[in-house]
């Protein structure tokens, strides 16, 4: 029923009231309300997302609620393009690395695959033709490699090293 | 807790990220990122890869091939290999072009890489000799039964194929879910009664009890009714049926495709949640009697279900010889859809039919009849087709490549989206092409493929180089340097084709030997292939 909303609580504590059908764009709850049988009226948990970044989810499942379903991964539509990410998504991705990456988690969490495509999608554009010590700063990585092991790994690689 | 590194992300998390790049991108960047993905990478990632898209150069390909397989050839799960017209066609030998056995590179990398269960290998069979094809039948049985001891296969996409072949093939793929394929059976001869009459008997379901999305292209009638008659037992445990077809169809044709043929044999076997996609191309005699085969694509149920709508739509007569009359019977989402141009009369972005086209999905537009086409809708079209990379422009009046150029939203979208333009303007002559060109290659720097046709001046006068005073070597000359030009100036580019177009076919500028003197003496900036011909000249970089 359109405008019908549930209760959802972030792990610190908040409760949000989100419609049915945009809370449904997320399989996991999808999952509880249908297959669990959970009731409509009870408060469901989502132990692994802040109130902050499931704000953020509902915000791009509010956008995206009459978006047509994501045709199933199959041969057909393997292949990913990283040119997909809409005007409306990049400007909802300006957020910093943090942020990102707990939306990748809660998307994944949540099971939400538009959401997961459209994250993962910006990540790999900020790895693309970059170089392992452009990406170290990028996203602060350490290198934990010792100078032998990492002139060995440049040695196997030494093809594309070269593009 | 704030996740502040890329390092927190669990491995499938990673493994979707990797989807997105290439495996170049992925060895030559996170490789030696840290040990832990170095790990990842070299033991427990299974790679899906696609080697050869449309716009990769020709040194990029014969790189990946040989570098890429061998350091993670064993552990490929999906392999994708696209020939671009390039690698098949550049040398008249190339054995990919002409599979005299079919199937024999199937079974190859199958046995090379034994965890394969994605394959898409879209090497079409040549049956140009069609005498051979018992023998043929023979051997490629043999070659095909290596393929069951080893195979995993549970997606398989291969080129065209004959009626024989596939028989063979589908008794070796016992835990194949996904297959796709093309078949083309040589046309029925009418004084070959005994082709005629020849249709597969049916396969028994329990070979193929896993199949359950099945994609056919089928390039004739007999094909199609051979394909239908082999495949008939497996229809009713399809989730997914996609069907293209094209066929000239006659009345008196014992193996006649009408409305009636099709929701019998395919839809009406088909389970009531499976869902279908049709691409249907007929061709009729232009006469009263014939068009009856017309009329039942308008009265059979599945053309008037909402789910999936089916649209049909007659082509312009116009295109065929006068004897033929042709029409369309598909379904959406379909790429090739033909847009009329009464949807642009109104404001397209708000108009309900505009609704109905799946423009994120598109990744093709072509147009036609620019004359109903303004830029602005033009640039709505590029705005919500956003995934279009490849552009057609087929002008006849030469009317919209030029106001394309000077529009500067339209000059940025394009450049920023396509990666593949072609044009067919009809005053694009070598007099002034030179100048179109040097615009459109400082306007659309990031073009990976452009195809341009030359037309001999527009109704005035024909192609005569023959008749004027060193005539050859001039237009050479201006051919020569317009491809300078547009290698030099568009960095990025893979393919270029720029062909030559005359009213009467008698003359051309283009001289074959003159040109590959010409380039041979003075080399272009970058590596390349020529193939010229006096019609066309193609250059892969």
């Amino acid at each position: 029923m359109a405008g019908h909303k549930i209760k959802l609580q972030s792990n610190d504590g908040d409760i949000f009231d989100v419609e049915v059908e945009i809370a449904k764009l997320s399989i996991t709850i999808k999952t509880m309300l249908e297959d669990l049988s959970m009731n409509e009226e009870e408060i469901i948990p989502l132990p692994n997302i802040n109130s902050a970044i499931f704000k953020k989810v509902i915000q791009w499942t509010t956008h995206h609620k009459d978006d047509p379903p994501l045709p199933p991964e199959d041969d057909e539509n393997r292949e990913k393009n990283t040119n997909d990410i809409s005007s409306w998504d990049q400007e909802f991705l300006k957020v910093d690395q943090g942020t990102l990456f707990e939306l990748i988690l809660a998307a994944n969490y949540l099971d939400i695959k538009g959401l997961l495509d459209v994250t993962c999608t910006s990540v790999a554009n900020m790895i693309k033709g970059k170089t392992s010590e452009e990406i170290r700063q990028t996203f602060n990585i350490k290198n934990d490699f010792t100078p032998q092991e990492e002139e060995q790994i440049k040695k196997e690689n030494e093809w594309c090293e070269n593009k | 807790m704030i996740v502040s590194s890329f390092e927190i992300l669990p491995d499938d998390i990673l493994y979707e990220i990797f989807a997105y790049l290439s495996p170049v991108d992925i060895l030559q960047s996170l490789f030696s990122l840290t040990k832990r993905l170095s790990r990842i990478i070299s033991n427990e990632y299974l790679w899906h890869i696609h080697i050869g898209d449309r716009t990769m150069s020709l040194s990029m390909f014969n790189d990946q091939c040989e570098n890429i397989l061998k350091l993670i050839g064993g552990r490929i799960v999906s392999l994708r290999l696209t020939l671009i017209d390039v690698i098949v066609d550049v040398t008249s030998s190339n054995p990919f072009n002409c599979l005299q056995v079919e199937g024999v590179y199937l079974v190859k990398v199958c046995s090379k890489m034994p965890l394969l269960k994605i394959c898409r290998l879209p090497f079409n069979h040549n049956d140009s000799n069609a005498n051979q094809i018992r023998n043929n039948s023979l051997e490629y049985q043999i070659i095909l039964s290596n393929l069951l001891n080893i195979n995993h296969l549970r997606t398989l996409t291969i080129g065209i194929h004959t009626s024989h072949f596939l028989e063979c093939l589908l008794l070796c793929i016992p835990f194949i879910e996904s297959l796709s394929f093309g078949i083309e059976d040589r046309d029925i001869n009418k004084n070959d009664t005994h082709d005629r009459i020849l249709l597969p008997t049916t396969i028994d379901a329990h070979r193929l009890q896993y199949l359950s999305r099945l994609r056919i292209n089928c390039r004739n009638s007999i094909s199609f009714h051979r394909i239908i008659a082999l495949l008939s037992s497996v229809f009713g445990q399809l989730c997914h049926l996609s069907l293209k077809l094209e066929a000239f169809t006659l009345i008196s044709d014992p193996l006649i495709i009408s409305g009636d043929i099709i929701q019998q044999f395919c839809i009406d076997r088909l389970q009531p949640m499976a869902t279908y996609i049709l691409n249907l191309l007929f061709y009729i005699m232009d006469d009263f009697e014939e068009k009856k085969i017309f009329n039942t694509f308008l009265k059979v149920p599945f053309t008037h279900r909402q789910r999936p709508r089916v649209f049909i739509q007659e082509l312009d007569d116009h295109d065929f010889d006068d004897l033929y009359h042709g029409f369309m019977v598909y379904t959406l989402p379909y790429n090739n859809t033909i847009l009329s141009s009464y949807i642009f009369s109104t404001d397209l972005e708000k108009s309900s039919i505009s609704s109905l086209v799946p423009w994120s999905l598109l990744t093709n537009l072509s147009i036609n009849h620019s004359d109903v086409l303004t830029p602005a809708t033009f640039e709505s079209i590029l705005r919500m087709a956003y995934n279009v990379d490849t552009l057609e422009l087929f002008d006849d009046r030469g009317i919209l490549l030029r106001p394309i150029l000077n529009n500067h939203n339209l000059v940025t979208l394009i450049n920023q989206q396509i990666k593949s333009f072609e044009i067919y303007d009809v005053t694009l002559t070598l007099q002034n092409v030179q100048r179109i060109c040097t615009l459109l290659s400082s306007r659309f720097c990031n073009l990976k493929k452009l195809l341009f046709t030359i037309s001999d001046a527009y109704d005035e006068w024909e192609w005569k180089p023959s008749c004027i005073i060193d005539g050859k070597n001039k237009s050479t000359k201006r051919i020569v340097n317009l491809i300078y030009l547009l290698v030099d100036q568009l960095q990025k580019l893979v393919y270029l084709r720029i062909s030559f177009c005359t009213t009467n076919f008698s003359d051309t500028p283009c001289f074959p030997h003159l040109i590959r003197q010409q380039l041979h003496q003075y080399p272009l900036s970058r590596p390349f292939r020529l193939r010229v011909s006096s019609n066309a000249v193609e250059i892969w970089l």
